[in-house]
């Protein structure tokens, strides 16, 4: 945020800026660039120091103490849990997807060096290329499901940010009428989706695995 | 035999698609949701729908129905494969009349066991 005082002061700097370098006054354009770059610094802080004010002067409500509590012990928490799932299957999948290229690659060499090999030998050694690269191609599911988690997450964060602007406005407007809290989709019921599994989120009405679905499904008559 | 895959990311039905391949399965369409999908479906033409749950437009679940309320394609295979696996969502597939349900992350192995089962069960009951 930009006040009219920076402003003035940054059209004379920007001014004499350009004075300077048509001059070729190098000296005293570089002088004025390190100004500038002060007087940035300056008014970011001030920016800051503004936002903090309004957070110390924020009334001490039980909605917004419930809603910044939900924010520091629920989302935020839940956000970092997404991240390192992402992060770890990512991993996962990469490290998958190298070991079959190199059994690949292996099986390719022995075709290529074995050029007298027995027809037999070469039906099953093409069968082993089928197979690695049909491992290879299906490990790279990992990009649907941390591509799920991944947008999941965007929506919670945006839910906080625009809660958060909702807030400052409240400030600047006063008594303008606040949501319960950030709103985003772990609230809402159980039927909607809710996107892959996250092993360290608890979450009792997930099933763990294939197994699971149908041990459930056939205890429905499936 | 014709099948039909929907889902929102492209890895995903690229390698469905490829797994079907392998399996023998070449005949094989592609839709990125519901709304897609459904238009094709009532085109006819389709043995066998494979769909994602979660996705923008009509969801997996949504196009399901649809599909059991439309006279023409009432009978037609449905499996879901989905990263939801909540207990009350299986359930409301099930209700639905879904007639496999896949798990993601799942493995080829899966699918073909999957397939085999559901058209085992059509060639016993029909």
């Amino acid at each position: 945020m930009m006040d009219d005082m920076d402003q003035q002061h940054y059209l004379a700097l920007a001014r004499s800026l350009v004075n300077d370098l048509e001059r070729g006054r190098h000296d005293d354009a570089e002088r004025t660039l390190e100004e500038i770059s002060c007087l940035r610094k300056s008014a970011s802080y001030a920016a800051l120091d503004r936002l903090i004010a309004l957070m110390d002067e924020a009334p001490s409500s039980d909605t917004l103490d419930a809603a910044l509590g939900e924010i520091l012990t629920q989302e935020i928490p839940e956000i970092i849990e997404r991240l390192n799932y992402v992060d770890g299957m990512i991993n996962d999948s990469a490290s998958k997807t190298l070991n079959h290229v190199e059994r690949c690659l292996e099986a390719c060499e022995r075709v290529t060096a074995d050029v007298d090999v027995e027809l037999k030998e070469l039906k099953d050694q093409t069968q082993d290329l089928r197979h690695g690269l049909n491992e290879i191609l299906i490990a790279q599911s990992f990009q649907d499901l941390s591509g799920q988690v991944l947008n999941r997450v965007i929506d919670m964060v945006g839910g906080i940010e625009r809660y958060m602007v909702q807030l400052m406005n409240h400030k600047a407007h006063d008594g303008e009428k606040l949501d319960q809290g950030p709103k985003t989709r772990s609230g809402e019921e159980n039927a909607d989706p809710y996107g892959p599994r996250i092993p360290g989120l608890d979450n009792p009405e997930m099933l763990k695995d294939q197994e699971e679905v149908d041990d459930l499904l056939s205890s429905m008559g499936f | 035999m014709k099948i039909l895959i929907v889902d929102d990311f492209s890895t995903m039905r690229r390698i469905i698609k490829n797994l079907l391949k392998e399996l023998g399965f070449s005949n094989v369409s592609e839709a990125d949701d519901g709304n897609t999908a459904l238009p094709m479906l009532k085109g006819g033409g389709f043995d066998f729908l494979i769909t994602d749950w979660n996705m923008p437009g009509m969801q997996g679940i949504d196009l399901l129905r649809n599909v059991r309320a439309d006279p023409g394609i009432a009978t037609l295979p449905v499996l879901l494969v989905t990263a939801e696996a909540k207990k009350d969502q299986i359930v409301e597939a099930a209700q639905a009349g879904v007639n496999g349900y896949i798990v993601k992350p799942f493995n080829a192995a899966t699918l073909k066991e999957k397939i085999d089962k559901i058209f085992e069960r059509i060639q016993a009951t029909g």
